[in-house]
């Protein structure tokens, strides 16, 4: 049980040192061209399979979005058409097909509707969390281009770790 | 025994064959060692792959002097030879007087019908050139011409350049592979110099012809075109460049002898001298027939200045009004109709000109003979909305009904005359033969020739407007009493609905004589340059040479000034006469008599086959606005390269004939030749020409986007970018105001000026300043207007004039640095615009490697007749990150148009899906207040992922990566249009509009179902819903294009590549729903690129997968949107292309 608790203090250790690592000055320009479009703060950086990454993903769900938009419209258009076919229809075969062909449409634009809510508010997040990235996690640099940001938050951290507790203190002068 | 007799037959012919064989051998043999013994050394002479050798003789000149061993190629004389016998009072100077013009087939197959001699002495050089596609330019308004055919010399020094040209531009004969021949006009006609054809067509076919035979190299009645002209141009203490201007193109004959520098027509019978004039009085708005139409008061003719009348015998003759009633019918009439014409039917003024016809109406004197006529003049007084043309009974004919005395081998012919009255009467027979009537069916009325060849006139100079007039509240102002007692009351009125008397002075053209100065250069820091020219055009009362002349000026002048280093100033001044033009007047077809022949079940245009008489179609003056080999609106020449596939598609003049000539349809119905192959104006937007604009078109929309992101791109606002403008008219460096009448148009001349102040600090360009235009001809008589009081007029400034002022700016900044680049500007302009600038608009199919061209007539809607235009338009292009590019282009803009309180005759043209062809449709419509929005916003992102892998160990296998590159592309666009304000701010397409708009495709077949018989109202509304729709749609669009693009491509070889391309479109149109879709492209090809034989080859093996998937299938039928089917697409292909 020491030994497991030995190691996972040590495994903690590890990640947070890993999320206080030094890296570069908050680069304005990084934030802005990821604001742009999602991956180009990334691509700047060379951080290259993050920057594909957020950018195709943004891609992606931008396409969902836009095609649900346009399945909506779509749709919701084919129930005026329909429902002059409907009134054109001539025969009850006709007009239950009609209704029914209506009934398919009309759901679907509905559905439609919420899926482009799902995928919009799944590719501003998307976008978002690439401006969080931006931030957070520009690439690794060495020591002298540290981060006054996060020098200054690794000066002024404390991190404690026993096997009863963890602790993260910050202190800072006013 | 039947089988023995073969074989031994067999056997016999195989003797035969075998003997011939040796012979043939043996003389080959003979023939190739005699050839390959007799030495050749070209180190004296040039080597000339195609060396003459047949038919080569000593030629010696006229002095007995050696010319050359060679062949006769191309000859160009007039010979005249006079008989006189004073005892017996007989002189004719041109019993065997004839005009030649000559080449030999070696002109084309040796020289492609171009000859260039060339020589120098001291600082002078000289160049003779004879030959067709000679592009000679004088001035832009003088003479500007890619094809000019004739003799053209050149004399070049340090300070003068001058130029001479000489053709006889009518009748021509240009040679082509394996024919030589000429283009002799002579008279009396010889049977030697007309074929068979020539004399027998018209006299069997009772005025019919066949237009597929080829009579361009003939004259029927004698004439002939020259054109003299000279153009000298100087330097003067290096400043200035002065140049003069001569030009003499007219009309001689070899029965009278040549004149060299005036006109002169064939005279008497055999002549020019018609024995009808007749005027035709056209509805200008024959597409309503609820509005004012077209009414005659009154016509007079004046002989000799004095009014003529008919005699007692000829009342009623001498002079007949006509009403058409139906395309085959004419109704007698008397002056002052009846009642106003509307619609497509005209008036019908027809005059004899014979004195037995008349006596002078105050004096009661009369003349014997025609040649008594110095001076032919109509008075005639119309009102209303009316277009006039005029023509007279001499009916343009290819050939002739000639029957040649057996004695004196001398042909005698009966000139071609038509009168109105032997092709309608009022007794519902139109087609009148020898003494009987056909009848009056459509197949049978059409064999029959039935166009003239004239002019319009004149015109009214505003349009009455419904509000203003309907059809019978006209009929009661035409009434005369009414007419009397409103005049009374309003002395305005007249002016009001257009009455007006013109003067008609009768006259063939014989003549056009343009003296020209142009200069250019730079004084006092002043940079300028200019042209003055004056036209003289003779026009000739054939019967006693009398001519009257009329004169027409232009001037241009353009001047630029530097004001230090960042202000400028320019200033552009222009004045072009109404009909301006160098050469003789091309006539026209009227619209009413415009009939075609039928031939092989297909109709062809009468008035588009040979011979144009007067001019053939030849103008001083090109309308060539992509400036290539062809000419837009003319038809092509021999191309110098012809193949023997080709040759019968010319006539014998080098013009190609009509079934092979492009062509388009104008509004008033009618077919005019636009012949250029190869389309005008190439759109810079679609580089592959493929009629798809590329920003619509599979990959290519990536990296293209419509031409909304320019400022200052459509100037003249007609709604086409400038640099894809192809106008119709002569290339006058100035958009000459026109008015579309029959086979072509005629040019209202314009005066406008122009100033523009322009300052340049740095990265900014701003300018500002204003036009102003107007035309000059509101009647289309052909001269100048004074200011025309009118109420309609002159307050309201919104008819045929323009005026703009505008202000742009623009920042253009580039930083390497940081891999920016970027533009912003706005443009803010105050538009009153009321002269339409139509133009041609050209789409096209890469068919196997051919261009196929088709031309559409684009109708200005003159959307800016009053209103304020502002466009804020910005670029970005950010590629400071290695292997990537972002693009932003951004555009704001805002229109108001202000309401104009009177209704404007509208004309729309649209592409009907079902007849697929182009429908011309016109209304009366108002010019409302309205407010329109405009955003477009354009993201492009692209990044290139390329691999360079150096290992060495077992990863080495990955190396191949290094040849691989894969590049994601993603572009979104919006474009919206809006109109915040006005009358076009609800879709017109409500439930009850679509009902209707399917209920006219009850079979759900796609096609209008009345569209095929032209019955019941859905045409109508069928119309009426695409305008609606037009409308909307021109002011309102809402479209969003998303576009994923993955592409993969992968080095096989230094020059091969594989390439892989995946494309998603979304379409998503806000407006339209059913065209929303997913369109799915992929395309996978190898490319492979070598040098072979000194060009470059490019091989494609490849195959493209497309799959249209339309969210719903719906299909509009009325408005052609949407589609009934989703599609899918495979195709496979092996392409080559090599150039240099």
């Amino acid at each position: 049980m020491k030994n497991y608790r030995i190691q996972t203090m040590a495994a903690m250790c590890c990640c947070v040192v890993a999320l206080l690592r030094p890296v570069h000055a908050l680069d304005a320009g990084r934030i802005v061209k990821s604001s742009a479009f999602p991956g180009m703060g990334q691509l700047g950086d060379d951080q290259v399979l993050k920057g594909l990454a957020f950018m195709g993903g943004e891609a992606v769900l931008l396409s969902l979005m836009f095609a649900e938009v346009s399945h909506q419209y779509s749709f919701a258009f084919d129930t005026k058409r329909l429902n002059v076919d409907y009134k054109m229809s001539y025969d009850y075969q006709e007009l239950q097909t009609t209704l029914s062909t209506w009934q398919d449409s009309y759901d679907r634009a509905a559905a439609s509707k919420n899926n482009a809510l799902i995928w919009g508010g799944a590719a501003a997040a998307w976008w978002g969390l690439n401006i969080v990235d931006a931030i957070l996690f520009p690439p690794r640099q060495s020591s002298d281009e540290q981060s006054s940001l996060f020098r200054q938050m690794q000066e002024h951290t404390l991190l404690a770790i026993d096997c009863q507790r963890l602790s993260l203190k910050y202190i800072t002068d006013f | 025994m039947g089988p023995f007799i073969r074989k031994a037959s067999a056997a016999g012919a195989v003797i035969v064959s075998l003997f011939c064989l040796n012979g043939s051998a043996q003389s080959l043999t003979d023939k190739l060692s005699e050839k390959e013994s007799f030495y050749k050394n070209y180190g004296n002479n040039t080597y000339s792959k195609m060396t003459i050798q047949q038919d080569v003789i000593g030629l010696y000149d006229m002095f007995g002097e050696h010319i050359t061993d060679g062949v006769f190629m191309y000859d160009l004389h007039d010979s005249s030879v006079t008989l006189t016998n004073e005892r017996e009072g007989v002189i004719d100077s041109t019993l065997y007087s004839k005009s030649v013009e000559f080449q030999k087939n070696d002109l084309f197959e040796k020289f492609s019908n171009l000859v260039v001699t060339q020589d120098a002495i001291g600082g002078t050089k000289t160049a003779f050139m004879v030959g067709d596609q000679i592009t000679t330019r004088f001035t832009p308004l003088t003479f500007n011409k890619v094809n000019y055919r004739g003799i053209r010399f050149d004399l070049w020094s340090t300070g003068l350049q001058l130029t001479g040209l000489l053709s006889r531009t009518r009748p021509g004969f240009l040679s082509k592979k394996g024919t030589s021949g000429d283009a002799t006009v002579a008279y009396p006609l010889d049977a030697s110099v007309f074929n068979d054809q020539y004399y027998g067509n018209v006299s069997n076919r009772v005025g019919g012809f066949y237009s597929t035979q080829d009579y361009s190299s003939k004259s029927p009645f004698g004439d002939y075109d020259w054109l003299i002209s000279a153009h000298a141009q100087n330097n003067i203490a290096n400043k200035v460049d002065v140049g003069l201007t001569y030009i003499n193109h007219h009309s001689t004959n070899v029965k009278k002898g040549e004149k060299w520098i005036e006109g002169d027509l064939p005279s008497g019978a055999l002549g020019w001298m018609p024995s009808e004039i007749h005027f035709e009085i056209y509805d200008l708005t024959p597409y309503n027939d609820d509005d004012a139409g077209a009414y005659a008061h009154d016509f007079k003719m004046f002989v000799n200045n004095q009014e003529v009348a008919a005699r007692p015998q000829f009342r009623g003759t001498f002079r007949k009004v006509y009403i058409a009633f139906r395309d085959s019918i004419l109704l007698p009439r008397d002056l002052p109709i009846a009642k106003p014409q509307s619609g497509r039917f005209p008036i019908i003024v027809a005059f004899k000109t014979d004195p037995q016809y008349w006596y002078f109406a105050q004096s009661g004197r009369t003349i014997s003979a025609l040649s008594g006529i110095k001076s032919i003049r109509f008075e005639y007084t119309l009102a209303g909305n009316y277009l006039v043309f005029v023509s007279t009974s001499k009916q343009i004919y290819p050939s002739i009904s000639g029957i040649q005395d057996q004695n004196t081998k001398l042909v005698k012919y009966s000139p071609v005359e038509k009168q109105v009255s032997d092709l309608f009467e009022g007794t519902g027979q139109p087609v009148k033969v020898g003494t009987s009537y056909l009848d009056a069916d459509y197949a049978n009325y059409k064999n029959f020739s039935t166009t003239y060849f004239g002019e319009y006139v004149a015109k009214s100079p505003h349009l009455i407007t419904p509000e203003r007039a309907t059809r019978t509240s006209f009929e009661s102002i035409c009434n005369e009493a009414n007419r009397s007692a409103s005049l009374i009351a309003n002395p305005n009125r007249e002016s009001d609905y257009n009455f007006r008397t013109y003067t008609y002075n009768f006259g063939v053209n014989a003549s056009s004589i343009t003296y020209g100065a142009d200069f250019s250069g730079e004084l006092a820091g002043i940079k300028f340059a200019g042209e003055v020219a004056l036209n003289q055009r003779e026009n000739q009362i054939p019967a006693s040479d009398s001519v009257n002349v009329e004169n027409r000026w232009v001037g241009t002048l353009k001047a630029d000034k530097e004001i230090g280093r960042q202000w400028g100033v320019s200033t552009d001044v222009y004045y072009i006469s109404p009909d301006w033009q160098t050469n003789m007047v091309n006539l026209q077809a009227s619209r009413y008599f415009k009939e075609t022949s039928i031939r092989s079940g297909r109709a062809y245009a009468d008035y588009l086959s040979y011979p144009y008489p007067h001019g053939n179609g030849w103008q001083n003056v090109d309308d060539n606005d992509d400036n290539d080999a062809f000419v837009e609106s003319d038809r092509r020449h021999y191309p110098s390269d012809l193949s023997n596939d080709d040759q019968a598609k010319f006539y014998a003049d080098g013009t190609l004939q009509w079934p092979n000539v492009k062509s388009v349809l104008l509004p008033s119905d009618m077919w005019i030749a636009y012949d250029d192959p190869d389309g005008v104006v190439a759109s810079k937007d679609d580089r592959n020409r493929n009629g798809v604009p590329d920003y619509q078109e599979d990959f290519l929309l990536f990296a293209s986007d419509p031409p909304v992101f320019e400022m200052g791109n459509d100037l003249n606002n007609n709604g086409l970018p400038d640099y894809e403008d192809d106008d119709i008219l002569p290339d006058f460096g100035h958009s000459v105001g026109s008015f579309v009448t029959s086979n072509g148009i005629k040019t209202l001349g314009i005066k406008g000026i122009g100033l523009n102040f322009r300052w340049t600090p740095r990265n900014w360009i701003c300018d500002f300043g204003g036009r102003a235009e107007g035309i000059l001809d509101y009647d289309m008589d052909g001269i100048t207007d004074g200011l025309i009081s009118d109420e309609f007029l002159t307050p309201a400034f919104y008819d045929d004039k323009s005026f703009v002022v505008y202000a742009t700016t623009k920042r253009e900044i580039i930083k390497r640095s940081q891999g920016i680049q970027y533009d912003i500007g706005n443009e803010l302009r105050v538009i009153r615009d009321a002269i339409a600038n139509d133009a041609i608009q050209s789409t096209g199919i890469n068919n196997n490697g051919a261009y196929n061209v088709s031309y559409r007539y684009y109708i200005d809607p003159l959307n800016f007749r009053r209103s304020a235009v502002d466009n804020l338009i910005g670029n970005l292009i950010y590629n400071n990150i290695r292997n990537f590019e972002y693009a932003v282009r951004a555009k704001l803009g805002a229109q108001k148009h202000l309401l104009l309180d009177q209704l404007y005759y509208k004309k729309y043209s649209f592409d009907d899906p079902v007849a697929k062809k182009t429908i011309f449709v016109e209304r009366w419509e108002p010019y409302d207040d309205r407010t329109i929005g405009e955003a477009y916003l354009v993201n492009r992102i692209s990044y290139k992922i390329g691999f360079k892998n150096e290992y060495e160990d077992w990863r080495r296998y990955f190396n191949f990566l290094n040849r691989l590159e894969i590049i994601p592309q993603y572009k979104i666009s919006y474009s919206m249009t809006q109109e915040i304000q006005g009358p076009g701010t609800g879709d017109p397409r409500t439930i009850e509009k679509l009902e209707e708009n399917y209920r006219m495709d009850i079979n759900h077949d796609g096609k209008i179902d009345s569209t095929f018989d032209n019955v019941g109202d859905n045409l109508e509304r069928y119309t009426q819903a695409r305008i609606d729709q037009k409308q909307y749609r021109d002011n309102n669009k809402s479209l969003l294009l998303n576009v994923p693009i993955l592409r993969v491509n992968y080095k096989i070889a230094e020059n091969t590549q594989f390439q892989l391309g995946v494309q998603g479109l979304r379409k998503l149109d806000f407006i339209s729903a059913e065209q929303n879709g997913f369109n799915l492209t992929t395309l996978a090809q190898v490319v492979s690129k070598a040098s072979y034989r000194g060009y470059n080859v490019t091989f494609f093996l490849g195959a493209k997968w497309q799959n249209n998937d339309y969210d719903v299938n719906a299909y509009d039928p009325v408005l052609d949107i949407g589609s009934r089917y989703d599609r899918k697409k495979w195709e496979f292909f092996a392409q080559l292309y090599s150039g240099q």
